[in-house]
């Protein structure tokens, strides 16, 4: 009778978007079916996104397919899945397993990655994971990954979060992160580099704060340690290394997160990222309507500025329209 | 009425008073399902169906069941200190107690702590000014809490508490919740029916429906351990 006590649950959205980027049209229809099967001992976890994108064609992704095991205070996990490794909400240098959130590719952060995990948390103060990261297919993340393998100690006291992780790819690279509720402003902080002769140090701290219960508001300040300057990229360019990566290309960015929600009715956003020493920023504005039962409409505004790193996207203003029905 | 009861009346102390009602308002330990339905003064209404777990002395934790869109929103309250994991975004949010819960009538704090001891001391007791009935002065330990005092009436011997109001720095009379229809589970007796009002905005408020209750023995503290819900 054990293996009866267990529950199934299957939900997702369908969704239509529609959009003009510059001059060019573009639409997509889209499903997402997520599946959850639950037990004391066990559960599994899958995700998988389909649809049409035009112009593009159809597409198909498993965004997560995970099997978890529960023995005594261990969890052991196989499969594909995401588990965010740091404290940053845009920015997150500290987390080195997920790929970098990117601007312009939301799905990016939708996708799991490949895994077996194993962690052991007998308290509510202290958690440890060692985890296996095969290599990573190369279309979710800007350079191929190694395998990887790492471990991660989480510890909370006091209304302080901490943690420690150590990653083993091509070299060691260590981040650590800490973050407290001081009086209802969440403040937070990350640092990561890598153990070698010529460690390069990324450091990010942010804040974010409820104002009169519907306002949200982030903000957060990264410095990137394998980030370049203008002068270096002009002279990478002449030898004909052309890379751009938005949102990672410069040294130092600021994200701003602005929004205002109710639960139901219309919701206001404002996202942007600006590259400090690069002069380049890109700014979302979005306008979200959740008035009718199970179905949310969205408005998005894009704008890139004209100068490098953002202005190399090769679009500067999308607009789009995009409407999910829930299940 | 015999003079011991009305001398034990009399000799019931703030303190042994909120431990009587704390025992009252549901099991040290619980999972239950409930249902929140927020009313705001155009006539609109929304409804969320959540379930929460709770253990004495660590934490509360609470998982969206429905509406489909916000199914699998998780918050987890340990102390004065609160979490939210969003699936769409797949990271663990820090957020302050104090803030209101999914735009209801409830701070964080009202919905995910069915004890008062740990946040606020009891002052005083009123017997005299309604027949049959406590009221139970407390006042925050903290300035990490939403209200600065709360006055909780109860009926005499029964300790559930038929009504609360919540006060703010000022000494204004901020909401005022209403509690009723208690029906027992696992020989707890419980209200079933609780309604919040926001005293500033008219016809503003928030019916949380108790569905179900059970007490539960055995529950793992890694469902309190903030990098758990991540999972």
């Amino acid at each position: 009778m054990i293996f009866l006590l267990f529950s199934i649950s299957v939900n997702g959205y369908s969704a239509y978007y529609i959009g003009i980027t510059d001059s060019l049209f573009f639409n997509r229809i889209e499903v997402k079916l997520k599946s959850e099967v639950k037990s004391q001992s066990g559960d599994f976890l899958g995700d998988i996104r389909t649809g049409y994108n035009y112009p593009g064609g159809t597409y198909i992704s498993i965004d997560r397919a995970s099997f978890k095991i529960y023995v005594k205070d261990f969890q052991f996990l196989l499969g594909k899945d995401r588990i965010p490794w740091g404290f940053g909400y845009f920015y997150s240098p500290g987390d080195l397993v997920n790929p970098e959130y990117s601007p312009l590719d939301p799905e990016r952060i939708e996708e799991g990655v490949e895994m077996i995990d194993i962690s052991f948390r007998r308290s509510q103060s202290t958690s440890l994971e060692f985890i296996l990261l095969p290599a990573q297919k190369a279309h979710r993340i800007i350079v191929p990954d190694d395998i990887r393998i790492g471990g991660r100690i989480y510890v909370f006291t006091n209304s302080f979060e901490s943690y420690l992780s150590l990653m083993k790819k091509n070299e060691y690279i260590l981040s650590t992160g800490i973050r407290k509720d001081y009086l209802g402003y969440i403040l937070y902080g990350e640092l990561k580099s890598t153990i070698n002769a010529l460690s390069r140090f990324s450091s990010l701290m942010g804040i974010n704060k409820t104002l009169y219960n519907n306002f949200y508001v982030n903000l957060e300040y990264f410095h990137n340690g394998d980030g370049i300057t203008t002068t270096e990229y002009d002279s990478l360019q002449n030898i004909g290394r052309l890379h751009i990566n938005p949102g990672y290309t410069g040294k130092n960015y600021l994200y701003t997160g602005l929004s205002y929600s109710r639960d139901e009715g219309f919701g206001y956003g404002f996202y942007s990222i600006y590259s400090i020493d690069w002069e380049s920023f890109i700014s979302v504005a979005s306008i979200t309507y959740t008035g009718i039962k199970d179905a949310t409409f969205y408005l998005y505004g894009i704008y890139a500025s004209n100068d490098r790193e953002f202005g190399d996207l090769g679009f500067r203003k999308s607009l789009v329209i995009n409407v999910k029905f829930f299940f | 009425m015999t003079i011991f009861s009305i001398m034990f009346i009399f000799s019931i102390s703030p303190e042994a008073l909120l431990q009587k009602i704390d025992n009252a308002r549901a099991p040290e330990n619980f999972e239950s399902i409930i249902v929140m339905i927020n009313h705001y003064p155009d006539g609109r209404e929304i409804q969320y169906r959540m379930k929460s777990i709770s253990k004495k002395d660590k934490g509360t934790y609470l998982e969206f069941l429905s509406p489909a869109r916000e199914k699998g929103r998780k918050f987890l309250v340990v102390g004065d200190n609160l979490w939210m994991y969003v699936p769409g975004v797949s990271r663990i949010i820090r957020l302050s107690v104090k803030d209101n819960f999914m735009g209801s009538n409830f701070t964080n704090n009202d919905l995910m702590k069915s004890r008062f001891e740990g946040d606020y001391s009891p002052v005083s007791i009123d017997s005299t000014s309604i027949k049959n009935k406590y009221i139970l002065s407390l006042k925050a330990k903290s300035s990490s809490v939403p209200y600065s005092k709360i006055e909780i009436t109860v009926q005499r011997n029964e300790y559930t508490p038929k009504l609360i109001l919540y006060y703010t720095l000022s000494g204004k009379l901020l909401r005022r919740m209403e509690l009723n229809s208690i029906k027992d589970f696992d020989g707890y007796k419980i209200p079933t029916y609780m309604k919040m009002e926001n005293l500033l905005t008219k016809n503003n408020y928030t019916i949380v429906r108790l569905e179900s209750l059970i007490e539960r023995k055995n529950i793992h503290n890694r469902i309190f351990n903030p990098d758990n819900l991540k999972r």
